[in-house]
């Protein structure tokens, strides 16, 4: 009998055995954290931008989470590169409204990406100030965020 | 010393992977080795620890995709040749080994080379029906993943801990993830979706609590289990709905283990 065929998207297959713009990136003009107190999953992001344009010129990103996790951070990195600031403000803002329909684990796996490139945005704003700090954004759209958590602390 | 540490990682990847791309008694060989080098890399960043620094888990990025059986082994055999290490006892003992490991390699490459398929991104599995094959893949890429984050995380915490009870429990769930990492890969290169997990980040492994680490990593056990009994109610095939039935067991002593470290972690 013929076997039938798998339905597995091979875009899909391709980003989790090879997630786009995945590492660690040693030198870095901002860092956020994005975590899930209720599941554990954390997903940092680097970034590399401009002075003068404000134009995010390389990211890399790094998640102990799941498939959708991955599969979001691949896409969303994408998306990033090449964005400015803004623009990339505004895009991680359209994300969150637009998870706010689909299913809590799901979401939760998107917004924990979206989380980490806003505590970026929040590390990069504190270093033009000087300021030495970890950003830790958690997710909050599909769990609740956990009481006396600050979303900075020295580092 | 990191940087010997890096290529040790890699290295130790490279064998461990190209082992699961192998037929059977040249796999046997591979895996073997894979050990050892995963004692040299527990080793050496046990000479880091004790000259007071601290290390990391980055590393190279690890070579593993052949066309052949043939051209695996020799880049192996190039690999050991190329690797370099310091004068000391432990570097004694870890080149006499590559040595012998180059030795036997270079035999194995002599034997009639076999194309890999363990890459091939074929997706079939017996008779097993899309569904269940679908199901497999989301597994299998998590948990190959998990399984490796685990090894480096007990192996970092069993290296910074004095506490010998933790350090034996640290040990045992160390061997338990080498097996299913093993388990996990095997069913994968079958399916032609072999890959190396990717980098797992510092923030997992240099954490401030463990206690935190345990009862998570609780939880996830728990949820794994549930994973592993919905694909052996799912799946259509004898042997693996008894493998998953039996690694669901597992993971209930494996969460048992867990909280005896977590017990010893609160006194």
């Amino acid at each position: 009998m013929e076997q039938e065929s798998p339905t597995i998207d091979p875009r899909y297959l391709e980003l989790m055995i090879n997630p786009t713009n995945y590492g660690e990136m040693k030198e870095y003009d901002a860092k956020g954290l994005g975590k899930n107190k209720e599941t554990g999953e954390m997903v940092v992001i680097y970034l590399k931008i401009d002075p003068l344009s404000q134009k995010i010129t390389d990211i890399a990103w790094q998640t102990n989470g799941c498939g959708t996790t991955l599969v979001s951070g691949a896409l969303f990195s994408e998306e990033y590169k090449g964005k400015t600031l803004q623009s990339g403000k505004e895009f991680t803002e359209a994300v969150f409204e637009k998870i706010k329909d689909n299913p809590p684990p799901d979401a939760a796996c998107g917004e924990v990406v979206a989380r980490a490139f806003m505590a970026a945005l929040k590390d990069y704003e504190a270093r033009q100030r000087g300021e030495n700090k970890e950003f830790v954004e958690y997710v909050t759209l599909t769990c609740p965020v956990p009481e006396g958590e600050d979303d900075a602390k020295d580092s | 010393m990191q940087k010997i540490l890096e290529a040790k990682h890699t290295l130790w990847l490279e064998i461990l992977f190209g082992a699961f791309t192998l037929p059977c008694e040249q796999k046997e060989q591979l895996l073997d080795f894979a050990m050892i080098e995963y004692r040299h890399l527990k080793w050496i960043a046990k000479e880091i620890v004790k000259n007071g620094q601290d290390f990391d888990w980055s590393r190279e990025e690890p070579n593993t995709q052949f066309a052949d059986t043939k051209k695996l082994l020799e880049y192996l055999v190039n690999k050991l040749a190329r690797m370099s290490y310091p004068k000391g006892p432990l570097f004694d003992r870890i080149r006499s080994d590559e040595e012998y490991m180059r030795f036997r390699l270079q035999r194995l490459a002599k034997e009639p080379s076999q194309p890999i398929n363990a890459f091939s991104k074929e997706l079939r599995y017996g008779g097993l029906e899309a569904k269940s094959i679908q199901a497999l893949v989301q597994f299998l890429f998590e948990e190959i993943y998990k399984e490796y984050e685990l090894i480096l995380v007990y192996t970092y915490a069993q290296l910074h801990t004095k506490e010998a009870q933790l350090g034996l429990i640290f040990e045992d769930l160390i061997y338990e993830s080498l097996y299913h990492l093993k388990s996990f890969a095997t069913l994968a290169a079958k399916l032609g979706i072999l890959f190396v997990p990717r980098e797992v980040m510092k923030e997992v492994y240099k954490f401030d609590d463990l206690s935190a680490f345990l009862q998570e990593g609780i939880e996830e056990e728990m949820a794994a289990k549930e994973q592993c009994r919905a694909l052996s109610a799912t799946i259509e095939d004898e042997e693996l709905r008894r493998f998953f039935d039996f690694i669901d067991k597992q993971e209930s002593y494996h969460i048992e283990l867990m909280k005896e470290a977590l017990e010893v972690t609160k006194r």
